[in-house]
C-alpha cells in the first residue's frame, strides 16, 4: 500500500539515504531496524511528509504523495518524545486531530471515549502531560493518533524513553493494538529485541541502505549481510576460503579436550569395525569424511548434533576440502567433513542468562578462523559489548545439558556445516 | 530564601534590597509628606496630594497614558512577533546577526536617537525635504509633535523588549509539537493559532509586561517628538520633580501610576489563565 520507489535523501552533500525501495503491505507491521544514525528516522518523515526526498516517489494506494503535506495524508505519527501538547489535557490532545479535521462533535466524542477506555486512560482525561508518567504519556500518543483512524500508524522509536519492564509490556500492547485494528504499522527502532518480538516484517539499515527485508525468522537464520548477521542477535564470524561465514552461538559446540579424548576412544570402539572394512590406512591419519560424521553421531551422546569431531590416531592432520586443519594438538584433532569448522582455544569466560550459558572462548593466536569485529561496530553499545576481540567466539547452550566448564580450561569449538551462513558484505 | 546557592545569591538580592525596595519605600512615604512653600519637605503626613490627583485634569493624563502604552504594547506585538518569528526560523548564523541588529540601537543613547527622529521628521526634515524633492507633496507633512510621532518613537524605541522574549519563548519551542499538530491535520495556519501561539505566549506577556512598564512612564519621547498636548504622566512626574519641586506630588504621582500598571498587568495575566495558558514564571 505504501510503496518508495527510488528515494534518496542528501543533506547538502551528506547521503542519509540512498536511493531505495521499499513496499509495505496493507495491514503488516513493518519494521525499519538499525543504529542510530542509519537512515530509519529519515526514512520515516519522509513517509510522513515531514522531509521530501531528494529524488524519487512516494505512492499511497498507487498514488504518488511525495509533495502532500503532511497535513493532508491518511497517516498519523506516534513520535520518539510524544511530542504532546504541553498546553492541553489530555481530552483535548486526543480531539486534536478530530478538530482539525472537523469531525462531527457527536463523533468526537464517540471515538474519544472509545480511544480513553482503549488505552485506559479514562480517569486521567482532565490532567495535563506533565502530570503523567512515561507509559501513559505513551499511550496518550497512540490514542491521539489511532483515534483518526488513519490507513497508516507510523511510529518511531515510541518505546525508547520507556525503562526495560514497561517496554516489554508495551509491546505486546501495541502489538495487540495493531492485530485489533487492522492498521498498517511502520515501526522504527534500533532495538533487535524488539523488532523480532513484535515484526511481521523487518527491513534492517545501515548507513542510509536496506541491508535486507524479510521475516524476523528469515533475518535471523539467514542473515545475507555481515551488517544483518552482526546486528541481529549475537553471531561468531569466521573466514573461510575468501567468504566470511557466520554461526549462532546457540550452533556453536565447546567441548573440553578431556571429553574430546574420550569422544575419540569412544569413537575408535564404535568405528573400528568401520574403519577396518573402510580403509587400513586409518591409523595413517587420514579420514574419510563421511567417517569424520559418522563418527560424531556415533559418539553424540546428548551432545549438540554435528559437532563432526574427528580424531586422527597418529595426530596427523586431517583435512577435508575447504574445511581448515588442525594440528599440533597431540591426540586431538579435527576434521571437518565437507564444510564443517572447528578450532581450539581457552574458556575466558562464563555468563549464565536465565537459563543459557555463554561461553566466551578465546581461540589460539594460529588458528586461521578469525572470529571478525568489524571497525565500524566497535563503539555501538548496541551491536557489541565492549572489549570484545576478535579472537573470541561465544556459545550459547542451555545451562546444565553440556559439560561443566571451567574457567581456562582448554577446549575445541565445533559447529555443523548448515549452522554456516555466508555473507557478503 | 538563601539556602543554596545562598552566596551566589546575596549580592543580587543585597543590591535590589539597597536600590530597588529602599527607594520604593521612601517614593511611597514621600507621597504623604507635606510639602514646604519653598518645596521643603515638612515632618508631617498628608492625604492631599492624592486627593488633587483625583483632579479630572490628573486622571485624564493618567488615563491617556495607559492608552498609550496599551497601544504601545499591542503595536509592539503586532510588529515584534512576526519579526521574532522570522529570526527563529533562519540558521545559528543568521539568528545572531539579527539579533545583533534588534540590540543594536541600545548602543546609542535613548534621547539621541529620539533626537535623529525629529532630524528625520520635522518639517524641513529629511523625509519631508524628500518627498518635497520628488514633488510628492508641496507642503511639509505635520509628522512630527503629534500623538502619532509620540506613538511611533515608543514602538520604536521599545521593540527590542518584545522581540527578544518572543524569540526566546518560540526557540524554545520544540519543533516536533509542530509536526505533530501537522501530523494531526492541523494547516500551518491552524498549527500556528492552536500550538506555536498557546506555547509561546510566556514570552509575548513578559515582552508585554516590559514594553507596557517602559511605556507608561516613559517621558523623553513624548517631550521629544510630542506636541504641546502629548504630556504623558511621566512627563508631568518628571516635571514635579526637576522643575516644580513638588517632590511629594510626583511621588504620590509614581504611586498612583506603579498601582495602575500592576493592576493592568494583572489583567493581562487573568485574561490570559482563563484562556487556559500556562504562566510565564
Amino acid at each position: 500500500m505504501i510503496r518508495l520507489e527510488s528515494v534518496e535523501k542528501r543533506f547538502g552533500d551528506r547521503v542519509v539515504i540512498s536511493p531505495l525501495s521499499l513496499e509495505v503491505e496493507e495491514g503488516e507491521f513493518l519494521t525499519l531496524l538499525g543504529p542510530s544514525g542509519c537512515g530509519k528516522t529519515t526514512l520515516l518523515r519522509i513517509i510522513a511528509g515531514f522531509e521530501t526526498p531528494t529524488s524519487g516517489e512516494v505512492l499511497l494506494d498507487g498514488k504518488p504523495i511525495t509533495h502532500l503535506p503532511p497535513y493532508r495524508r491518511d497517516m498519523n505519527m506516534v513520535f520518539q518524545h510524544y511530542a504532546l501538547f504541553p498546553h492541553m489535557t489530555v481530552e483535548e490532545n486526543i480531539r486534536f486531530g478530530m478538530r482539525m479535521k472537523k469531525l462531527p462533535p457527536e463523533e468526537q466524542n464517540r471515538r474519544l471515549e472509545e480511544a480513553l477506555a482503549y488505552t485506559n486512560l479514562s480517569e486521567y482525561r482532565r490532567r495535563k502531560p506533565h502530570e503523567l508518567s512515561g507509559g501513559q504519556q505513551q499511550r496518550v500518543a497512540v490514542a491521539r493518533a489511532i483515534v483518526n483512524k488513519p490507513r497508516v500508524l507510523l511510529l518511531d522509536e515510541p518505546l525508547s524513553a520507556l525503562d526495560y519492564q514497561l517496554r516489554r509490556k508495551l509491546q505486546v500492547e501495541l502489538k495487540n493494538l495493531q492485530r485489533d485494528l487492522g492498521i498498517t504499522f511502520v515501526y522504527v527502532t534500533h532495538d533487535q529485541e524488539e523488532a523480532m518480538a513484535m515484526s511481521d516484517r523487518i527491513a534492517v539499515m545501515n548507513r542510509g541502505v536496506i541491508e535486507q527485508v524479510g521475516t524476523p525468522e528469515e533475518i535471523y537464520l539467514r542473515p545475507r549481510t555481515l551488517f544483518v548477521a552482526m546486528f541481529v542477535g549475537e553471531n561468531n564470524l569466521f573466514r573461510k576460503g575468501g567468504t566470511t561465514v557466520a554461526v549462532r552461538p546457540e550452533n556453536i559446540r565447546v567441548v573440553p579436550e578431556s571429553v574430546l579424548a574420550e569422544e575419540e576412544r569412544a569413537r575408535r570402539a564404535a568405528c573400528e569395525p568401520v574403519a577396518v572394512g573402510a580403509a587400513a590406512g586409518a591409523s595413517a591419519g587420514s579420514l574419510a569424511a563421511n567417517g569424520g560424521v559418522n563418527a560424531g553421531s556415533v559418539t553424540a551422546g546428548g551432545a549438540a548434533v554435528g559437532g563432526a569431531v574427528a580424531t586422527g590416531a597418529n595426530g596427523g592432520n586431517l583435512a577435508a576440502g575447504d574445511a581448515a586443519s588442525y594440528g599440533g594438538e597431540p591426540g586431538v584433532t579435527a576434521a571437518a567433513a565437507a564444510t564443517a569448522g572447528g578450532a581450539f582455544g581457552t574458556v575466558q569466560d562464563i555468563v549464565f542468562v536465565g537459563g543459557l550459558r555463554k561461553t566466551f572462548v578465546r581461540v589460539d593466536a594460529d588458528e586461521p578462523l578469525v572470529s571478525g569485529v568489524l571497525p565500524w561496530f566497535d563503539d555501538s553499545e548496541s551491536v557489541y559489548p565492549s572489549g570484545r576481540d576478535r579472537r573470541i567466539v561465544i556459545s550459547c547452550d542451555t545451562a546444565g545439558s553440556l559439560p561443566p566448564l571451567r574457567k581456562g580450561e582448554r577446549v575445541a569449538i565445533r559447529w555443523a556445516p548448515e549452522h554456516e551462513v555466508t555473507l557478503s558484505c | 530564601m538563601l539556602r543554596r546557592g545562598g552566596i551566589l545569591a546575596f549580592f543580587p538580592l543585597a543590591w535590589m534590597i539597597v536600590f530597588f525596595v529602599v527607594p520604593t519605600v521612601l517614593v511611597v512615604l514621600l507621597s504623604f509628606r507635606k510639602r514646604g512653600t519653598l518645596g521643603e519637605i515638612l515632618p508631617e503626613y498628608t492625604l492631599e496630594h492624592y486627593r488633587r490627583l483625583a483632579d479630572p485634569l490628573y486622571m485624564g493624563i493618567l488615563l491617556d497614558s495607559l492608552i498609550v502604552a496599551a497601544a504601545v504594547t499591542l503595536l509592539c506585538l503586532v510588529l515584534g512577533y512576526p519579526l521574532a518569528y522570522h529570526i527563529s526560523r533562519q540558521s545559528r548564523r543568521r539568528q545572531r546577526v539579527w539579533l545583533f541588529l534588534v540590540i543594536l540601537p541600545f548602543m546609542i543613547n535613548f534621547l539621541i536617537r529620539s533626537y535623529a527622529w525629529v532630524i528625520l521628521l520635522r518639517a524641513q526634515g529629511v523625509v519631508n525635504t524628500a518627498l518635497m524633492k520628488l514633488g510628492l507633496i508641496s507642503q511639509p507633512l505635520p509628522l512630527l509633535y503629534n500623538d502619532g510621532a509620540v506613538l511611533l518613537g515608543m514602538v520604536y524605541g521599545l521593540l527590542p523588549f518584545m522581540v527578544l522574549p518572543v524569540y526566546i519563548s518560540l526557540e524554545r519551542l520544540d519543533r516536533r509539537k509542530l509536526e505533530a499538530a501537522y501530523d494531526l491535520g492541523a494547516t500551518p495556519l491552524r498549527a500556528f493559532r492552536h500550538v506555536t501561539l498557546p506555547l509561546t505566549m510566556p514570552g509575548v506577556l513578559t515582552g508585554a509586561t516590559l514594553v507596557f512598564v517602559s511605556s507608561a512612564g516613559i517621558f523623553v519621547v513624548p517631550e521629544v517628538m510630542g506636541g504641546a498636548q502629548s504630556a504623558l504622566i511621566g512627563n508631568v512626574i518628571q516635571n514635579q520633580f526637576l522643575s516644580a519641586r513638588n517632590w511629594p506630588f510626583g511621588s504620590a504621582m509614581s504611586v498612583v501610576l506603579t498601582l495602575a500598571s500592576l493592576a493592568m498587568i494583572a489583567l493581562m495575566y487573568r485574561a490570559f489563565r482563563t484562556a487556559g495558558g500556562k504562566e510565564p514564571i
